[in-house]
């Protein structure tokens, strides 16, 4: 009876282990998954530093925070370009919902005056930059309990 | 009160030749001779045990499975990290991008040298070379080159094995 009662036991422990291991590898992969989903969002913004600060891509009103916006593929020029269209966008049905938003720079002096530093804008003398954006990238994993958000940041100049 | 190991020896036999055992009562008494398991004590011992040692049996072949397919799932996220900080590399470096094709890339960097990174088979290639382990294989790898980006999808999947993974991720060019 004690053998059976070790074994059973080990037997517990065995399983328990085995349940848990699953369940991180599947945690990992989607995290990885997510990750690469939201590093995508990033890089989108990085094109569009280059060439795009119309309407339709770093100057869209409708991303202007806290508005979500997300990138789409433009088949209409050629080559093909980014674009952000307002709302955010649902990938691998459902399980993952990504957005970006864009944030006005200030800075504490004039962007024609150096050197200068991005300041809050409640920040005495904080004058508005025109030519920089904050960019804050987000995605929801949906199959997970909270917490369950991934945020990046980055900073966008005009360099055209 | 102490007693030489002779008296104890004797008081030992004592008890052995008074005890019940040609009794018709069959108690079995503590000197017992016929002490021991019976038969059935045995078999179902014996069963407990088959049963244990089954039940255990199948508690471990399932694990070593799962913890093989785990160990091939960990092999296909480190397969697609490293995949994507290679193409992330060498689109950072380059100065051009084109996709001839929908699984090749063709990259000019900065001092005119080329790369191309192509599903050779089922590797990623980059000159030729394989970039991916020898223990999985990529199904589909599709390059859309953009104005100053190229968005890359790809799956891979553990070789003999039905576990998969399907990414999709951008890289952009330096900025200027």
């Amino acid at each position: 009876m004690l053998s059976v009662a070790l074994i059973a036991t080990f037997g517990v422990a065995f399983q328990t282990l085995r349940i848990q291991s699953i369940k991180l590898s599947r945690l990992n992969q989607d995290k990885l998954k997510a990750t690469m989903y939201l590093r995508e969002l990033i890089e989108v913004t990085k094109d569009l530093e280059q060439t795009n600060w119309t309407a339709t891509g770093l100057n869209n009103l409708t991303c202007v925070s806290p508005l979500p916006c997300h990138p789409e593929i433009n088949t209409t020029t050629d080559p093909d370009t980014w674009i952000l269209v307002d709302g955010e966008e649902s990938l691998d049905t459902n399980s993952y919902t990504r957005s970006l938003t864009i944030n006005p720079v200030f800075r504490d002096q004039p962007n024609t005056i150096f050197p200068n530093s991005i300041v809050d804008s409640s920040a005495p003398g904080a004058t508005l930059d025109p030519n920089t954006k904050k960019i804050t990238a987000t995605i929801i994993r949906k199959n997970i309990p909270p917490p369950n958000t991934l945020t990046l940041e980055t900073y966008v100049y005009f360099t055209l | 009160m102490y007693i030489s190991l002779f008296k104890f020896k004797q008081f030992i036999k004592d008890g052995i030749k008074s005890s019940d055992v040609g009794s018709s009562a069959g108690l079995v008494q503590p000197f017992d001779k016929r002490a021991g398991f019976s038969m059935i004590e045995l078999l179902v011992a014996l069963s407990f045990s088959v049963f244990t040692a089954t039940g255990l049996t199948l508690i471990m072949t399932k694990g070593v499975k799962d913890i093989r397919a785990i160990q091939r799932a960990n092999r296909l996220n480190a397969n697609a990290e490293f995949i994507a900080s290679t193409l992330t590399y060498w689109v950072k470096q380059s100065a051009q991008i084109s996709s001839p094709a929908a699984s090749t890339l063709d990259l000019t960097l900065g001092d005119f040298s080329y790369k191309t990174i192509a599903l050779t088979g089922t590797n990623i290639t980059l000159d030729g070379s394989a970039i991916t382990g020898n223990d999985i294989e990529i199904n589909n790898l599709a390059f859309t080159a953009l104005k100053k980006s190229v968005r890359i999808s790809y799956t891979l999947k553990a070789k003999n094995a039905k576990e998969t993974l399907s990414v999709t991720t951008t890289v952009a060019q330096r900025s200027p």
